[in-house]
């Protein structure tokens, strides 16, 4: 256990949280992230861009929930029992991401994450800090500020 | 020796700082004042000078404590009128104060501070003033010692001087901390203050020496010393000092000594700052129970006047005079700046009753959560409702117990912009005038901390940029001396703050070729740019107007900066100029902060709150009146509400959300395909395939039957104003009105506009806020010309008179009106408080008897079903209240007033009218009184008689278009009496006039006619020579202010309301039978 605990805070390991947005699996920095939910019923915000999917109540505090899918140019998410909500930290500010489905979390070496493509399974490769291999799939670890960015 | 007790030091800043934060405009005041010395405004800067050096000697800050010495002996002379205070002395003044705030704000570094600069000048305006032999005083010290004691103290002989000379005896006052103050639940400051009431303090210390070391046995005492000077007599200043007898000593002429040999403290202070903090020689002396010497009065009398005049040692006064530290006007200027920003209040000076408010709160809601979470535990759901029904009721007191610690006036950033100014138009050779407006308005106190910065530099810039100096403004034909207006004021919810300047005015076209040069916009985007949007580039970042920065406002701290900090407050600002004569900064913040009583609305499946602040009414438009009601003008939908015409904005349309209504038949939720509000609801609509052009081959089809009779198909519309521009917000449905807090949308949601933010329901969902403003903005409301609609709502108007009537039954099958403006009030009562006296019904009402009448009394309708309890309806006829039983629904309604005055008339009813597809009876009230009680009209008449003329001697002229009308009020005044001639509209009484001439004693004439309208007939007859001195009277059924306004300019004389019979035949009375 105190291994594992070393190991995730050296620098050089990375644990992700990976999920599927469409066909793609993603993954993000896990310390990026406040808390995962499946609160999926939001309140729409007429007139806003289409991937904001609408406004929650976290705890008090209004979150925008972005549907990831259409953020970053792939079909919106299908309503499905496996949506959630990752809830990430940007600007002072929650912000929902809606997912597909969630994954395990995993730990990368940052030896192993590599530049990413042009294009991942049909993403902009600029939404992504890196791509991890692992033995079975390719992670693209995406860039949070990025992918955030109006 | 700084007093190391920070509870007590704090106390002391806090007070302090108090103390001088209203010192400058004070100053300014008395500036203004010049030689016409307002006492009471130099009194109190002198006691906060004053108590500032009290509390100051006492925590050992030597150079705070000589500063404020030196600005109360300025403002001593001030006082007795001794020196006349000039702008330059006010300015020594001021300087001296900000210094003097800039130490005590920095208190633990003040005692290394150098303030021999302001010492200086201070010293140089105390002695410029002061007769020749005095002035050596002011910087000369002397030695007060009291041999008996050991107490001595070192101070400028000019303070005993003054002190003599206002017939005050000197003390020396020893406290000891523990016994005469710590014990007797004393502060210092309590001392303090009950001494500066009596006399004041010409020094002070703590003899910190005398209390031994650590090491040492507790101390016994801690001697605190005050050199204190009162009109109290000897005898009666122990009791006053609330000190032992032993330790008061009267100060007399031989204790006073020239200070030889003995290192001045002052001088150190000057000198070596830093060695300052000396503690005194230790002398731990007990003092000996020396009596104090009680001297004859008359002594003390001598003593004023021979004041001693001793010589002065030259190097004590040297002290004084040292170099001049050339601190530059700008260096001072910036550390004020960042004072400002750093001095974000961190304490509040709360009401205790407000305190102990909040605390007894506290505790309720603390009881009543106990009482909740055992009536939970325990399932009590009885107790669990009381429990929450009280602490609902605690939580609205806690919250606005709370607020009001937090809301403070404008005027505390206000007030220092007088000084902002003078002191930069001084610099800056400029005259300027500075007038505050609103200054009570109150902001929340994070709000007012948090635009102080962007207001400073509005001020600053107004000043430097906008208005022009002396030379130019003549040349431009302008007053030598600008004007900045500086007002503050509530509107629509948002304080609302006004900068206006008569300066130069921002050049758009200047600004805009700057900004393209500069490469913020593009030569293209600045060719598309308004004027107004040009002005708007001056707050894009990096830009800046000033040809040349200057000290004042080109710091390079550009507009952007102000925007964005009113930005984060979720302000506006706007400007508007004129090249040449001046701009006007507007700025717009919300009162808000977090809680607000708001109105919830619904459109489909989603809540909206709109702030009850932009909520004027509700309206809910019946199904059966949607189409007379609702009509369109030129592309808008308009309401017609009380006689004008209200633009609608349909919220589902402007938001792109599907309108749904619920369906009468079968209770779902469908969603509303109708395209115009006025529109009827037609399933048969999906299946023609909707089209926007609705095909009038198909609206034949559908004139049959018009199905709209369901309540829910209503139209109900939120009345909204957004400034004074105001319009009907079309909802779904209207829901509860709560208070909510206002939380911010995240940034993605930033571009949205017509939204103020969002909050949580009590469901836990999210709802968003309307912003009204910018929803009419975004549904093109204000673009359609009001001009426009006016002119249709007025078309609408003419020949029709539409009158408020209210509605009741008596039986219900029979449905009764009477003009609701002879209705006083509507109450209910139980049919058991009736009584029967005299043969009449009569009911103890208001302290007096009402008596109670039903129509059935005098009309032949259907006689009122018994019931337990009656709805009465009060009129006042002939000066008398009587009660009218009707029987529900009461309900008033605005109809035209299409009287048929033959078919049904009977006694007690003037005619039918037909409302809301009832034939409706209007009574006549007056005439149903009459028959009633035909006594009460008896007394009148032989009063009339005492007039001069008789009414059968008098004819009047009346013009009226509608017959009801002409025939009704014809009856009301020839039962005066009078002689009625009437006519059909304006022309046709002008030519009755011609032809009657002098026959006609007064004009009675309805407004809108045909032909000639009432306005018109008006001027024409105030305009002829030969019947201008006749009364015209104006008959109205809707008096608008407007209408009013014009009537006067055309010379109308009264207005009355068609059907008030009493007042009408008052008034006509009293202008024809004078």
């Amino acid at each position: 256990m105190s291994q594992v605990k070393s190991k995730s805070n050296s620098s050089d390991m990375l644990e992700l949280a990976t999920f599927y947005v469409g066909d793609a699996l993603c993954g993000i920095d896990i310390l990026n992230i406040q808390e995962i939910n499946k609160q999926t019923e939001v309140t729409v915000v007429p007139q806003s861009a289409d991937y904001v999917k609408g406004v929650l109540n976290l705890r008090g505090k209004i979150v925008s929930v972005i549907d990831l899918g259409q953020k970053i140019g792939l079909s919106p998410i299908q309503t499905h029992k496996d949506n959630r909500n990752i809830i990430v930290n940007s600007h002072d500010e929650h912000i929902g991401l809606l997912v597909d489905r969630i994954s395990d979390v995993m730990v990368a070496e940052s030896a192993g994450i590599e530049k990413p493509p042009a294009n991942i399974g049909g993403i902009q490769g600029r939404y992504f800090q890196g791509v991890f291999k692992t033995e079975r799939s390719l992670i693209g670890i995406l860039d949070i500020e990025e992918v955030l960015k109006d | 020796m700084v007093f190391e007790d920070d509870e007590t030091l704090r106390m002391y800043v806090d007070e302090s700082l108090e103390h001088l934060s209203n010192i400058e405009n004070d100053l300014l005041t008395i500036e203004e004042g010049g030689a016409d010395i307002d006492e009471d405004l130099v009194n109190n800067v002198f006691r906060a000078a004053h108590s500032i050096k009290g509390g100051a000697g006492f925590m050992g800050l030597t150079v705070v404590k000589e500063l404020a010495h030196n600005l109360e002996n300025v403002l001593g002379m001030i006082r007795t009128r001794d020196m006349i205070p000039t702008p330059e002395v006010i300015s020594i003044l001021l300087k001296a104060f900000d210094k003097l705030n800039d130490l005590i704000q920095n208190i633990q570094g003040s005692n290394d501070a150098d303030v021999s600069e302001h010492i200086e000048s201070l010293v140089a305006v105390t002695t410029g003033s002061l007769p020749d032999h005095e002035k050596e005083d002011v910087s000369s010290i002397v030695e007060v010692c009291h041999q008996g004691s050991g107490i001595s103290f070192f101070v400028p002989k000019f303070d005993i001087a003054q002190a003599k000379k206002q017939g005050k005896c000197i003390y020396i006052v020893e406290y000891d901390m523990i016994r005469d103050i710590q014990r007797k639940g004393k502060t210092p400051f309590d001392v303090i203050t009950s001494l500066l009431n009596s006399g004041n303090i010409i020094d002070s210390k703590v003899d910190i020496g005398s209390v031994g070391t650590l090491s040492d046995d507790l101390p016994a005492k801690i001697p605190f010393r005050l050199l204190f000077a009162s009109i109290i007599e000897p005898d009666m200043a122990s009791t006053l000092v609330d000190v032992p007898k032993e330790n008061v000593f009267l100060v007399t002429d031989s204790m006073i000594s020239e200070a030889t040999g003995v290192e001045p403290d002052i001088k150190t202070v000057t000198k070596q700052p830093a060695q300052a903090v000396q503690p005194e020689p230790v002398q731990v002396v007990q003092p000996e129970p020396v009596k104090p010497a009680p001297e004859p009065v008359v002594e003390v009398a001598k003593v004023v006047e021979a004041p001693p005049v001793r010589r002065v040692q030259e190097d004590v006064r040297e002290a004084f005079v040292s170099p001049i530290q050339a601190e530059s006007m700008e260096s001072k200027e910036d550390m004020r700046q960042i004072d400002a920003s750093k001095s974000a209040q961190s304490s509040l000076r709360v009401n205790i009753n407000l305190l102990d408010t909040l605390m007894t709160l506290a505790g309720e809601l603390v009881l009543s959560r106990n009482q909740l979470m055992q009536g939970v535990s325990a399932n009590n759901a009885r107790a669990t409702e009381l429990s929450s029904q009280r602490i609902d009721m605690i939580t609205s007191e806690l919250q606005e117990a709370i607020m009001r610690t937090r809301m403070q006036p404008i005027s505390n950033v206000f007030n220092k912009f007088t000084r902002v100014v003078r002191d930069l138009s001084k610099d800056l050779g400029k005259q300027i005038d500075l007038f505050i407006e609103g200054k009570d308005v109150e902001l929340d106190k994070t709000i007012i901390e948090a635009i102080n910065d962007p207001l400073t530099h509005l001020v600053r810039n107004s000043v430097d940029h906008g208005i022009e100096s002396p030379d130019i403004r003549l040349a431009r034909k302008k007053p030598m001396t600008g004007k900045i207006v500086l007002k503050a004021f509530h509107e629509a919810g948002q304080v609302n703050i006004e900068i206006t300047d008569d300066g130069n005015g921002i050049d758009g076209e200047k600004i805009s070729e700057v900004s393209v040069r500069k490469g913020l916009i593009t030569e293209q985007e600045r060719s598309m740019m308004s004027e107004k949007d040009k002005i708007n580039l001056i707050f894009l970042p990096g830009f800046s107007t000033a040809q040349k920065i200057t000290d004042v406002s080109g710091r390079g701290v550009g507009m952007d900066v102000v925007k964005t900090n009113l930005d984060k407050l979720g302000g506006i600002i706007d400007i508007d100029s004129v090249v040449g004569s001046g701009t006007t900064f507007r700025i717009k913040l919300p009162l808000t902060l977090a809680i607000i009583p708001s109105q919830i609305i619904s459109i489909g499946s989603e809540r909206y709150a709109i702030p009850q602040v932009n909520l004027d009414e509700l309206l809910r438009i019946p199904a059966a009146q949607v189409k007379e009601r609702i009509e369109k003008v030129g592309n808008a939908e308009v309401v017609r509400l009380r006689g004008t015409l209200l633009p609608l904005l349909n919220l589902s349309q402007v938001l792109g959300i599907q309108k749904s209504f619920v369906h009468p038949e079968d209770g779902m939720t469908y969603p509303d395909k109708r395209m115009s509000i006025s529109d009827r609801r037609s399933i048969n609509m999906n299946d023609e395939g909707f089209s926007y052009s609705v095909d009038p081959e198909k609206m034949k089809d559908r004139n049959g039957e018009d199905r709209r009779f369901h309540s829910a198909s209503a139209i109900n519309i939120a009345v909204v104003s957004a400034g004074n521009f105001k319009y009907g917000l079309v909802v779904d449905r209207l829901c509860d009105s709560e208070e909510i807090v206002v939380k911010p949308l995240g940034r993605h949601l930033s571009q949205c506009e017509g939204y103020a933010g969002a909050t949580i329901m009590g469901d836990g969902k999210v709802a968003l806020i309307l912003d009204v403003a910018s929803l009419a903005r975004m549904g093109n409301l204000m673009s359609i010309s009001s001009k426009a609609m006016e002119k249709e709502a007025q078309k609408a108007q003419v020949g029709t008179d539409r009158t408020s009537l209210l509605l009741f039954r008596n039986d219900e099958k029979e449905q009764f009106a009477a003009p609701l403006s002879l209705v006083e009030r509507i109450e209910r009562i139980k049919t058991s408080d009736i009584e029967n006296v005299g043969g009449k019904r009569v009911i103890q009402y208001r302290g007096g008897t009402l008596p109670l009448h039903e129509l059935s009394e005098v009309a032949k309708v259907q006689p009122l079903p018994e019931r337990n309890q009656h709805e009465v309806i009060v009129f006042k006829i002939s000066g008398k209240e009587v009660g009218l039983l009707v029987s529900p629904p009461v309900d008033a309604v605005e109809v035209d007033l299409n009287i048929d005055a033959t078919t049904l008339k009977q006694v007690g009813i003037m005619g039918s009218i037909i409302v809301g597809n009832f034939t409706t009876l209007m009574i006549d009230m007056f005439e149903i009184v009459k028959t009633l009680n035909p006594d009460w009209f008896i007394e009148k008449e032989s009063v009339t008689r005492l007039t001069k003329k008789s009414p059968d001697s008098v004819t009047l002229l009346f013009a009226e278009d509608s017959a009801f009308f002409r025939n009704q009020v014809k009856g009301f005044f020839e039962d005066e009496g009078f002689k009625v001639v009437a006519a059909e509209d304006g022309s046709k009484a002008w030519d009755l006039l011609e032809e009657l001439g002098d026959a006609i004693n007064g004009v009675v004439t309805d407004l809108e006619m045909p032909v000639m309208d009432g306005f018109e007939l008006t001027k024409k007859i105030k305009g002829s020579s030969k019947y201008s001195h006749l009364p015209v009277i104006a008959l109205t059924s809707l008096a608008s202010e407007s209408d009013i306004k014009k009537g006067k300019a055309s010379g109308i004389d009264s207005y009355e309301i068609k059907l008030d019979r009493e007042q009408l035949v008052n008034v006509v009375r009293s202008y024809v039978l004078k």
